[in-house]
């Protein structure tokens, strides 16, 4: 039963849930119990939230570097399109996004805005990291002002590597994300 | 070799300033007499350097040197200017009040390489206030970054 997707290791809980759909509590009528498990699942509101937020984020483009022009313009274009996925809305202001895409390399003296723009978005948010730089440095690391990944700063969800990544690659880590938020198994790599 | 009516305005200007000295791609002086030099560059008609596109400096670990590029959109000639400055006392007064456009590259020159311009005040340009150390200097050593 699809109840069972996300829940607690709480043995409890499992047991109960397979004692079965709660109609059988209220009938014994074959033909309404059928219909009623084949239309009604129980499960928290949150899981069609989700189903809705992964299908369209509002993403906020934190370009820095060139890694903006492959990751915030080139999946723009007609090209790649990713509004065909429903992430079509381009923020330029961290309220109305949900997802922060930090493209490029960030300098300590970015960093405390990439936080404060980061604290301002509204729950739920998420971050992607695209590109070498925003992941780990990149070919910077041992500079003296560039902050070894953007993780040092604010929580990643999805790591897009590259230097630049194809627009491909960060639409493949925007589905990635949908997965992760749609609390389907998420795959870390694929192949 | 600067343009033939510059160089003829420099041998000039060289009589009065003995630290002048006109080179092959750049004139070269001492810091006490670059403010008179650079205002004669500017306000001199037949030189007539009005924009100075270029403000640069270069640790050469014995001494630093200032690089300044001029151009005349009046005549379309540029020139080089070179100031070199010994490294246990770097100060150079600033050309600020000559081309206002000095103001950032000063202010760079100073954020990363600790070259104090007098005559102005001098603050960090790239880098956060609190910053320690030049790092465009040759010893210049850093700690930190990647995780071991």
């Amino acid at each position: 039963m699809d109840v069972i997707n996300g829940a607690g290791k709480d043995a409890a809980r499992k047991s109960k849930i397979r004692e079965g759909h709660a109609i059988e509590r209220l009938t014994t009528d074959r033909v309404v119990v059928e219909e009623a498990k084949r239309l009604i699942h129980i499960a928290p509101l949150e899981k069609i939230l989700n189903l809705a937020r992964g299908y369209s984020f509002w993403p906020f483009g934190f370009g820095l570097a060139c890694c903006a022009i492959e990751g915030l313009m080139g999946p723009n274009d007609p090209r790649f399109d990713w509004s065909r996925f429903g992430y079509e809305p381009m923020r330029n202001s961290p309220r109305q996004s949900d997802v922060m895409i930090v493209a490029g390399t960030v300098t300590k003296k970015m960093a405390p805005f990439l936080v404060r723009l980061y604290e301002q978005m509204s729950q739920p948010k998420w971050v992607i990291a695209m590109g070498s730089c925003a992941i780990a440095g990149g070919p910077f690391v041992d500079s003296y002002y560039v902050v070894p990944g953007v993780d040092k700063l604010v929580p990643v969800d999805v790591y897009v590597p590259g230097c630049p990544p194809r627009p491909d690659a960060l639409l493949h880590g925007m589905l990635l994300l949908r997965d992760k938020v749609q609390g389907r198994k998420s795959v870390i790599s694929h192949a | 070799m600067p343009d033939e009516k510059v160089a003829a305005r420099l041998a000039v200007l060289a009589a009065g300033v003995p630290s002048l000295a006109v080179g092959a791609d750049a004139v070269t002086v001492d810091r006490g007499d670059l403010l008179a030099v650079m205002r004669f560059l500017k306000e001199d008609p037949e030189c007539a350097f009005d924009y100075l596109t270029d403000l640069t400096a270069t640790d050469y670990t014995d001494h630093f040197t200032v690089v300044y590029h001029l151009v005349s959109f009046v005549h379309g000639h540029q020139l080089t200017v070179r100031c070199d400055i010994p490294r246990d006392d770097p100060q150079i007064p600033t050309v600020m009040d000559i081309w206002g456009g000095a103001d950032f590259q000063e202010r760079e020159v100073f954020d990363l390489l600790g070259v104090v311009f007098t005559g102005r005040e001098n603050s960090r340009i790239l880098l956060h206030e609190g910053f320690k150390g030049h790092p465009l200097r040759k010893d210049f050593e850093w700690v930190g970054g990647r995780e071991s």
